[in-house]
């Protein structure tokens, strides 16, 4: 008897599911919902080749109608899930319709946090989540004029690297005493603060923007201490939360995201979620972790597609994550633990080395323009090497070298 | 357009025409043997690796430092033949290129 799987959700994690689906072989019907109406696409280039005009939307595309068609991937752009009855094993869209499956994965990712403050609406306001976002961005800046950003996490951080690319003036504002306090860890947040200031960035820290002012327009916004920034744009970077809501009432359990397991299953054996939307028992970590990333959601999206074949896989890759920022590329793996000793490896003008360290291991790396430290220690920390902590500190002994 | 022949991951060969102008990476991201590219070409991740044919790696400008380190890194990196794909633009003069892909990591 052929099955139905249906994925809500046509982002990075539910087209994985879909390709994996088909390369483990299941040969039920594949059907693949997508709240926009374009083609699956990867976001990671938004803020930064879409903005300064290096990518156009096609080459954002991840998988081509053509791919889809050749895989028998039913994709279904434009369509939003309204409801979920896992009793009688239904989706039900925005529009009434009703899809039946045997499985379902949740894919649906994450939203935007929106701030509301007087002037929010003005014209010259922008959030980036989408592609479209970022193409009305990106006209609003090719002018070239003067943007604040509201929000110094990565999102932000690489919109204000962009602008000043496009020669826009730019001021970022963040209510935390350091950039990006939630990932980063503090000689990388400082060495990047550097940098953006060196680039002519203005940034504000433990501020908050309390007002947007302008008629039809944005012309200036104020901050909390009362400091007044013209400007014609602005951008609200305020991080993300997984999109759950439609799933309230189902009975599916969720905390932050979806709660799943190690193999992406939710508290109904025929659910599963996948990517920003899922909180996961990862084995690495006591507490469920949610992340949000393009490595999260392509490994969680052959954990469900896995699953479904009936294979015993489990979530056991390293965390992994990366940023641009000017020419400072960051790569980070692993996830700081909250007792970690923060270890500065190698200081260079162009390139830094930072590492977590828990009581023998490593429990993150964190990289500027160093792919060979960044490569030794993402194998060091998926391994569970102990490492000689003693030499640590010495640049001259390569990391690999350590265990 | 041009031709490339690429031996996937369970040896088969494959014959497959690509537009100039793309990288490697994105050509080979569209197959489903092809490559997974999870960082859609940032030169981060490594998971775009190929070998080039022995004798044609001439055919594309040398690698930058970035790329290099991260291949050197690499556990299944070979001297001389391995690239990361989205490092690499497609010309008309790499027509009949024949590439191949490595193995996951």
């Amino acid at each position: 008897m052929s099955e139905t799987v249906v994925i809500v959700g046509a982002g990075q994690a539910g087209l994985q599911t879909a390709i994996s689906l088909r390369q483990g072989g299941f040969e039920g019907r594949v059907i693949l919902l997508g709240t926009e109406t374009r083609l699956p696409y990867q976001r990671p280039p938004l803020s930064k080749q879409v903005l300064k005009g290096e990518f156009d939307a096609d080459r954002c595309t991840l998988r081509g109608q053509a791919f889809l068609d050749g895989q028998a991937i039913d994709f279904r752009p434009g369509t939003r899930a309204a409801a979920l009855d896992c009793q009688r094993r239904f989706v039900q869209l925005e529009s009434d319709q009703v899809i039946d499956y045997d499985y379902l994965v949740i894919a649906t990712g994450a939203r935007l946090n929106r701030v509301e403050l007087s002037g929010s609406r003005l014209a010259g306001v922008h959030y980036l989540r989408t592609l479209d976002d970022a193409l009305a961005l990106r006209d609003e800046l090719e002018g070239g004029d003067r943007l604040v950003v509201a929000g110094g996490g990565y999102i932000g951080l690489e919109v204000a690297a962009s602008a000043r690319a496009l020669g826009c003036e730019v001021a970022v504002v963040e209510a935390q005493p350091h950039i990006m306090q939630r990932s980063a860890l503090g000689p990388i947040a400082d060495r990047l603060l550097d940098r953006h200031r060196k680039e002519g960035v203005e940034v504000h820290l433990g501020r908050l923007m309390t007002e947007i002012h302008g008629t039809s327009r944005v012309h200036a916004v104020s901050l909390d201490d009362g400091t007044l920034i013209e400007t014609n744009a602005v951008l609200k970077g305020l991080g993300v939360r997984p999109d759950i809501g439609w799933l309230e009432g189902s009975g599916i359990e969720t905390d932050r995201g979806v709660r799943v397991d190690a193999q992406c299953r939710t508290s109904d054996p025929r659910v599963f979620a996948a990517g920003d939307c899922a909180e996961t028992r990862h084995p690495l970590y006591a507490d469920p972790v949610v992340l949000e990333s393009v490595q999260n959601a392509v490994s969680q999206g052959k954990l469900c597609a896995a699953a479904i074949l009936g294979q015993d896989a489990r979530y056991e890759d390293v965390p992994w994550f990366w940023s641009e920022q000017y020419d400072a590329r960051l790569q980070m793996a692993g996830l700081p633990q909250p007792e970690d000793r923060v270890v500065v490896r190698d200081d260079d003008p162009n390139a830094l080395t930072v590492l977590s360290m828990g009581a023998d291991r490593l429990n993150a790396i964190q990289c500027i323009n160093a792919p060979r430290d960044y490569m030794a220690g993402r194998k060091l920390i998926a391994a569970g090497a102990s490492i000689d902590v003693e030499r640590l500190e010495d640049a001259s002994v390569p990391l690999q070298d350590l265990t | 357009m041009i031709t490339l022949k690429v031996k996937d991951r369970d040896g088969e060969v494959h014959e497959i025409e690509a537009s100039e102008g793309n990288t490697l990476m994105e050509v080979l991201r569209e197959y489903d043997w092809g490559v997974a590219a999870i960082c859609g070409g940032m030169c981060s991740c490594g998971t775009c690796h190929v070998f080039i044919e022995e004798g044609a790696t001439e055919r594309f400008p040398e690698p930058d430092v970035d790329e290099e380190d991260l291949v050197d890194m690499l556990e299944f990196s070979r001297e001389g033949v391995s690239r990361l794909s989205c490092q690499l633009n497609l010309e008309a003069r790499h027509d009949g290129l024949a590439l191949e892909l490595a193995p996951d990591e």
